[in-house]
């Protein structure tokens, strides 16, 4: 995918941020969509790894190299931040604490079923955390946009309020 | 470690990494296990009892606990009681409660009373051995 396409689907994607949203970014192009908040809008990333309140590009640039994304220089933690640990960061997401998560995905349906943690036959990615916002998707203040790839996969739960972004085959 | 999966040398179960939170903090605390609708109707489910709750699905997750854990925080007292370091709190506080045997490799060992109690993230009670890390020096003398 060209940067260009990239560019205009995480911009578009940004547009859905409203000032105050709690936003949880999923790995890879999910971040990059913190670059393009609007102008006045401001909005409160919360982190799986046990934290709310991160800079956006810095976040962009935590996100982006995955081994060490734990590790969070003290510059990219704004003036209100917070810190805790994983239970209780995923009571946050579990709980229905966070207005709207951006996956990608390997798969979506039409029904808004989506498909994004193993490849059958291919070596595990593992389910990470996108499970658990997916199901808090049923309680309908917490929407998702799901990027797609085109291949078959086990589902990881059905998202009524989802709204998909779907982009071509990647190759 | 991919590897030894693949081989069939260890046993791995992949987990959603909020169950897997909430699965150690009830081995911690002396739970079973919990209901969560997070992995209804997925391969998560497979093997799990499905209980429907004022007409919403959940499974049942079971606690889990360990033999020993390897937990890593900024700073120790001599009681054990430790400080993590922003996000790298993640799972060790939740982990250390829900292992027999918890070792602690530190960043800084200083005396007790040199932490407020109001900071303390995990109480010395969770920890049995402060380890601390190649290269850094204790605050005053003595082994941990």
């Amino acid at each position: 995918m060209s940067a260009e396409i990239r560019e205009k689907i995480v911009s578009r994607i940004a547009r859905e941020f409203k000032d105050g949203m709690v936003v949880n970014l999923g790995i890879g192009m999910p971040t990059l969509a913190a670059n393009h908040v609007p102008p006045g809008v401001e909005i409160i990333l919360q982190s799986e790894n046990g934290f709310v309140g991160m800079g956006a590009q810095s976040r962009s640039r935590a996100r982006g190299s995955r081994p060490d994304k734990r590790r969070q220089p003290a510059g990219d933690v704004l003036p209100g931040a917070a810190f805790f640990d994983s239970a209780f960061s995923f009571g946050i997401i579990r709980g229905g604490h966070l207005d709207i998560t951006v996956l990608g995905a390997l798969e979506v349906d039409a029904r808004g079923n989506i498909a994004n943690y193993i490849i059958p036959r291919e070596d595990g990615r593992g389910h990470g955390r996108c499970h658990g916002p997916v199901r808090r998707g049923e309680k309908g203040n917490h929407r998702q946009h799901p990027l797609r790839q085109a291949r078959p996969a086990p589902r990881s739960g059905s998202a009524a309020p989802c709204r998909s972004l779907p982009w071509a085959r990647r190759t | 470690m991919g590897t030894a999966m693949h081989d069939g040398s260890i046993e791995v179960e992949l987990v959603p990494q909020g169950t897997l939170a909430e699965r150690i903090r009830c081995g911690g605390a002396g739970l079973g296990g919990f209901l969560t609708p997070t992995g209804v109707g997925t391969l998560v489910e497979d093997g799990k009892e499905r209980k429907s709750i004022a007409g919403k699905d959940y499974i049942l997750e079971l606690a889990v606990k360990a033999d020993a854990a390897l937990i890593k925080a900024k700073t120790a007292d001599r009681a054990g009681n430790l400080v993590f370091s922003k996000s790298a709190r993640n799972f060790n506080p939740v982990m250390a409660t829900a292992a027999d045997y918890v070792f602690a490799e530190v960043e800084e060992l200083v005396e007790v009373g040199a932490i407020d109690p109001d900071a303390v993230m995990l109480p010395g009670i969770f920890v049995d051995a402060v380890v601390l890390a190649p290269g850094k020096q204790a605050d005053a003398g003595g082994d941990a």
